[in-house]
């Protein structure tokens, strides 16, 4: 009978798949591979701000949120102190960025920045569309979205508002520096099932390469390690950049995308990205190992947009800002369907510090998950439950990973037998 | 002061804008700046750009 214990694969392709799990949560399957732990739980650190917001680490630590609402922006020292830093006069921000010595940040129409010591300038360039949104640096130039066009900032501080054009119709979303080339996503409209992205190399009249995928647009790009993703349309699908084309990757199943350009960061060479509550990995840790999709964390509410400041990440939703305690979350995971007459379920771990437990449910043939009696044998070093499931056809384990404060579980397989 | 470039050179992808269509939009781009309350001081072509010089 089967035994899982790929967790380094993530989630599967689908119920069926028996390479990977059908869903992960809160479940960090990278630090030791092989192994699967609860993942640390985002708490709220601050219950300022209290909008949704943007939002952008600057040289020195300090993290400033721009709220999606008004005009107000926060300032998170490095520290971890929040104050009310500024208010917008053009009110409800569309993006923020550190670069060249300054925090830019943005609304539909106007561009402001902050020089990170006494003087806002709330309005330093004016978008042409205005459609201000997602946001790249590279070759020396800050590039900012604007519907049909592309504005910029150099080096210099020159505002160029319309520094590439683009067909009408196409609207740019996001942007992200590939190799010495700007790649933008663009959407023509939310029912319109058809979109392009274009590699444009920043300095020619016109882009390089274009190529069209049938999504609703490309919500965000999602760095990782010399490979860059897109994650487009309405269902959790994402994409990779070969160089010439957007290529399927796959999806992140259950999930409901829409476009967001600051959903994704990546932390410690991790790239995550942030769907409503919850943040996602798309990684391998090892060059091995399989691209996986993994559920990590969960938000204490619906996140606007993701940042990481060092080692920490910090998720704005409208009641505050998240971050990565010190405890852990509980983490759950559950296995493909597995064929066959089932009878029992065995997770064995590593270690069960005190206070942990292992929690296993069952569904059999499609039925609602049943909680069993888990027995802890600690000579064999595995959680099971003594059999007695109804004769069935097909099952599925969930498996419960139940932390003790900074404590967790860490298992090494699941066996259905 | 305070400038803005506005870029006039046309690309040859499909559905870009014509410099004539870039030089017409650049002027409503500067009508626009107007309308905001931006005191234009001086708008210079120089090397395929318009160069608009504003009131800090």
């Amino acid at each position: 009978m089967p035994i899982f214990n790929q967790f380094y694969a993530g989630e599967g392709k689908t119920r069926f798949d028996q390479g990977g799990f059908d869903s992960t949560t809160n479940l960090d399957v990278h630090t030791e591979l092989g192994s699967a732990r609860c993942q640390f739980a985002l708490a709220q650190e601050s219950a300022t701000p209290n909008e949704a917001s943007f939002s952008a680490v600057v040289s020195n630590g300090d993290t400033y949120f721009c709220s999606k609402t008004t005009g107000k922006i926060w300032k998170r020292t490095r520290a971890g102190v929040y104050s009310l830093a500024h208010t917008n006069a053009n009110t409800a921000h569309t993006g923020c960025r550190y670069y060249n010595g300054y925090l830019y940040f943005w609304t539909a129409s106007k561009l402001g920045r902050f020089n990170l010591s006494s003087t806002w300038t709330d309005t330093f360039g004016t978008f042409s569309n205005g459609k201000g949104a997602g946001v790249e640096e590279i070759n020396l130039t800050l590039w900012i979205c604007d519907g049909k066009y592309i504005a910029s900032v150099n080096s210099a501080g020159t505002f160029t508002a319309n520094a590439l054009d683009f067909p009408a119709n196409y609207v740019a979303t996001c942007c992200v520096g590939y190799e010495s080339s700007l790649l933008v996503g663009t959407q023509i409209g939310n029912y319109v099932t058809t979109c392009k992205s274009y590699l444009w190399d920043t300095w020619s009249d016109s882009w390089v390469i274009e190529d069209e995928i049938y999504e609703t647009g490309i919500n965000c790009f999602v760095k990782a390690d010399n490979i860059i993703l897109a994650q487009a349309g309405t269902t959790g699908t994402l994409y990779y950049w070969t160089g010439g084309a957007m290529e399927l990757l796959g999806s992140i199943r259950g999930v409901t995308t829409a476009s967001g350009h600051q959903n994704a960061a990546v932390l410690n060479g991790k790239p995550l990205i942030l769907i409503g509550t919850d943040v996602y990995s798309i990684y391998k840790a090892d060059k091995d190992y399989p691209i996986a999709i993994t559920h990590e964390y969960t938000a204490t509410a619906s996140g606007s947009s993701i940042v990481v400041m060092g080692n920490q990440v910090f998720v704005s939703n409208a009641s505050g800002v998240d971050y990565i305690g010190a405890n852990r979350a509980t983490a759950v995971l559950v296995t493909p369907e597995a064929a066959g007459r089932t009878n029992m379920v065995e997770v064995g771990y590593s270690s069960l510090p005190t206070g942990t437990s292992i929690g296993i449910e069952t569904s059999v043939d499609g039925a609602s998950y049943v909680s069993q009696t888990a027995i802890t044998d600690t000579i064999n070093k595995k959680v099971y439950f003594d059999g007695g499931l109804p004769t069935n056809n097909f099952m599925q384990a969930r498996i419960t990973l139940n932390p003790s404060t900074t404590l967790t579980p860490v298992v090494t397989y699941v066996n259905t037998l | 002061m305070k400038l803005a470039m506005w870029k006039l050179a046309a690309g040859e992808g499909m559905g870009q804008e014509t410099t004539e269509e870039k030089r017409k939009a650049g002027e409503e781009y500067i009508s626009k700046l107007q309308s905001d309350g931006e005191k234009i001081v001086k708008v210079e072509e120089v090397e395929g750009y318009l160069k608009i010089y504003m009131e800090e």
